[in-house]
C-alpha cells in the first residue's frame, strides 16, 4: 500500500505539466454606474462622472533634518515652510442631490469548457485531468459551484462598499438568448452575504450550472443593481493604482466618461464562494492560497496541505479529493490562471 | 449595575472593520443626538473594547446605561437593520462586579491647522485676518497618532476623523456623555 502511493506521488510530479493554462469561465464586463430615483428606477438613468476634489491639507510630515538645522539660524524659514499650502487633489464619486439610488450595470459571460486547458504540454496529464473533471461533472453536474455563483449576483456583493448602509438593494438578472429574454429580480438584503441557501436562486443557478457544465455553450447575463443610499451619498467606484506620481493623490476608474467599477473586482466579488477552508468564518475569494489582502492572511497555506497547487497535483492525476476540497479545485478552475510546473 | 449592548463589525473581504465601524458610529451618532433632545442629555456612553491594538479602533463597540430602558428606547435593531450584513448585535446585558474597571473614552481634536485656527479666530472675534494671522505667527501645529474612528457629518456632508483617547477611570455617579457617547471625565465599565 505504501509503495502503491510512493508510486502515485512520483507519477504526479513527472505527469504535471510544465506549460498549463486555464481561460476564465466567468467573464464580467466593467461595471458603470449611474444615478436614478428609487422610485422610477427602472427608467432613465444618468451616468455618473467623477468629480474633482482639491483639498488643503496642511505639512503634517516630519521635516528633513537638514532643513531643521537651516531653520534653527534662520527661523523665519520655518513660517515660509508651514505656510506652504500642502495642496491635495482627489478624484470623488456621489450621488447628485435629487437622486438617491446608485444603479450598476454590468454583464457576464458563462462560459463552458473547462475540462479543456487553454494551453497544455503533457498528452499523459491531459487525459487524466479530463477524467477527473468529467467526473465531478458528472457527480455534481457543477450544481453547487453555480448556486454559488449565482446567490453572488443575487445579494449584490459586487456592490463591495456601495452596498453597505443601503436602504434597499434590488438586483435585476436578464439571460439574453437572441430574441429570448428570461429575467429575475431578486431582493439582495433578503439574499444576505451569509449563506448560499436561498431557493429564490435556484433558476438563475441552472442556467449558469448548464453552461459551466457544457450542456450549453455559454450564456450571457445582464446584471443591473439598485443600491439605495440615499441623496447626495458618496459612492465607490474602483481605485486606479498609481504607479506614476502625478499631483492627484487618488485617482478614480471611469469608462467612457462614467465612473465604474474594474471587471477584476466584479469577478472577485462572484467566486467569493471559499467556505471549505479550515474554521471557515465566512466565504473568501477564490484563490490559490486564500489570500485574503485586506486582512493580510492566507486561509490555505502550502504548510497545511489545503492550498490549489497541492490539491491540484493530486487531483489532475485522478487521485480522489473529498468533496469539498473538489469544489474548490473547479472553482480555481473556473477562475482561470497559469498553473504549469516550472522544470526547475 | 450597568446594561450594555455590544456591536461586533464582521469584517467582509473586500469592505473593512474600518470602513464598517465608521458607518456604525454614524448610525449611533444620530440615535444619541435624538436621545438628548429627548431627555436633555445624553446619558448613553460608548467604549471600545478592542481599542489599542494594531488595528486601533478594533471591531467591537459597547455602549453602556445605568437605565436598560434607555438603551431600549434607541431600537438599535431597526436603526442598525440598513447594515445587517455587517454588523452583529447582541441583545441587552448587564454586568456588576466589584472589581469594575472603569475608563474614559474622549474625543481628541488636536489643533492641526493653522490656517483653520486663524480663519474661525477671525470669524469669532471678527477682528482682521492679518491681525489673527500675526497672533499665530509661532503657532505650532499638533499631530496625533491617537486611534479615530473616520465619519461623515450629516449637517455639512464633510468626512472627518473622530481622534478618541482612552484613560482608566474612576467611576463616578453622573452619567452624562457627549452625542458620540464619549466623555472626559465620565468613565465606562473596561472589560
Amino acid at each position: 500500500m505504501a509503495k502503491e502511493v510512493k508510486a502515485t506521488a512520483k507519477k504526479a510530479k513527472s505527469a504535471m505539466p510544465s506549460v498549463l493554462a486555464f481561460e476564465k469561465k466567468l467573464v464580467p464586463s466593467d461595471a458603470q454606474m449611474f444615478a436614478v430615483n428609487w422610485a422610477e428606477r427602472h427608467g432613465k438613468a444618468q451616468g455618473l462622472a467623477l468629480q474633482l476634489k482639491s483639498v488643503r491639507g496642511t505639512i503634517s510630515n516630519r521635516l528633513p533634518v537638514a532643513l531643521l538645522v537651516a531653520l534653527e539660524k534662520d527661523p523665519a524659514k520655518l513660517n515660509a515652510e508651514v505656510e506652504k499650502p500642502n495642496l491635495q487633489t482627489v478624484d470623488h464619486c456621489a450621488l447628485p442631490s435629487d437622486c438617491d439610488t446608485l444603479k450598476v450595470r454590468f454583464t457576464l459571460k458563462v462560459l463552458s469548457g473547462v475540462a479543456v486547458p487553454s494551453a497544455c504540454n503533457n498528452q499523459e496529464f491531459n487525459d487524466s485531468y479530463r477524467e477527473a473533471v468529467e467526473g465531478y461533472i458528472g457527480k455534481t453536474s457543477f450544481t453547487e459551484l453555480a448556486k454559488r455563483y449565482a446567490t453572488n449576483l443575487a445579494n449584490a456583493r459586487f456592490l463591495w462598499r456601495n452596498r453597505v448602509g443601503a436602504e434597499s438593494i434590488e438586483v435585476v438578472v436578464t439571460h439574453l438568448e437572441g430574441e429570448k429574454q428570461t429575467q429575475w429580480t431578486f431582493d439582495a438584503k433578503a439574499i444576505g452575504l451569509h449563506d448560499f441557501d436561498n431557493p429564490a436562486v435556484a433558476a438563475l443557478a441552472q442556467v449558469m450550472a448548464d453552461s459551466l457544465s457544457g450542456k450549453r455553450e455559454f450564456a450571457l447575463l445582464e446584471v443591473v443593481a439598485y443600491s439605495r443610499l440615499g441623496q447626495g451619498q458618496e459612492v465607490y467606484p474602483s481605485e486606479e493604482l498609481v504607479t506614476v506620481k502625478e499631483n492627484k493623490s487618488k485617482v478614480l476608474y471611469e469608462t467612457g466618461g462614467i465612473a465604474a467599477l474594474h471587471s477584476q473586482k466584479v469577478g472577485n466579488a462572484l467566486r467569493t464562494i471559499d467556505t471549505w477552508y479550515d474554521d471557515a468564518a465566512r466565504p473568501i475569494a477564490v484563490e490559490a492560497y486564500g489570500a485574503v489582502t485586506n486582512l493580510g492572511m492566507a486561509y490555505r497555506k502550502p504548510t497545511e496541505k489545503k492550498d490549489f497547487y497541492t490539491l491540484f497535483d493530486r487531483f489532475g492525476v485522478g487521485e480522489r479529493l473529498s468533496d469539498t476540497e473538489e469544489h474548490y479545485v473547479m472553482a480555481m478552475l473556473v477562475r482561470g490562471g497559469v498553473f504549469g510546473q516550472s522544470s526547475k | 449595575m450597568h446594561y450594555y449592548v455590544e456591536i461586533t463589525c464582521l469584517p467582509d473581504e473586500g469592505v473593512s472593520t474600518a470602513f464598517i465601524m465608521g458607518k456604525v458610529m454614524d448610525v449611533l451618532h444620530l440615535a444619541l443626538v435624538n436621545l438628548q433632545q429627548r431627555l436633555g442629555r445624553n446619558p448613553v456612553g460608548i467604549s471600545f473594547p478592542e481599542y489599542g491594538g494594531a488595528a486601533q479602533m478594533g471591531g467591537k463597540i459597547r455602549l453602556f446605561s445605568q437605565d436598560q430602558a434607555h438603551l431600549e428606547s434607541l431600537n438599535l435593531p431597526q436603526q442598525l437593520q440598513r447594515l445587517a450584513d455587517y454588523v452583529h448585535l447582541r441583545g441587552i446585558s448587564s454586568i456588576e462586579r466589584p472589581t469594575l474597571a472603569f475608563a474614559t473614552f474622549q474625543r481628541v481634536q488636536p489643533k492641526s491647522s493653522r490656517e483653520r485656527l486663524i480663519r474661525r479666530q477671525a470669524k469669532r472675534t471678527g477682528r482682521a485676518d492679518a491681525v489673527v494671522r500675526a497672533q499665530y505667527q509661532t503657532f505650532d501645529e499638533v499631530r496625533t497618532d491617537l486611534p479615530f474612528v473616520h465619519m461623515h457629518s450629516h449637517s455639512s456632508t464633510q468626512s472627518f476623523r473622530l481622534f478618541i483617547e482612552k484613560r482608566t477611570a474612576q467611576p463616578v455617579g453622573e452619567w452624562v456623555f457627549s452625542t458620540y457617547g464619549l466623555s472626559g471625565c465620565v468613565g465606562v465599565p473596561d472589560f
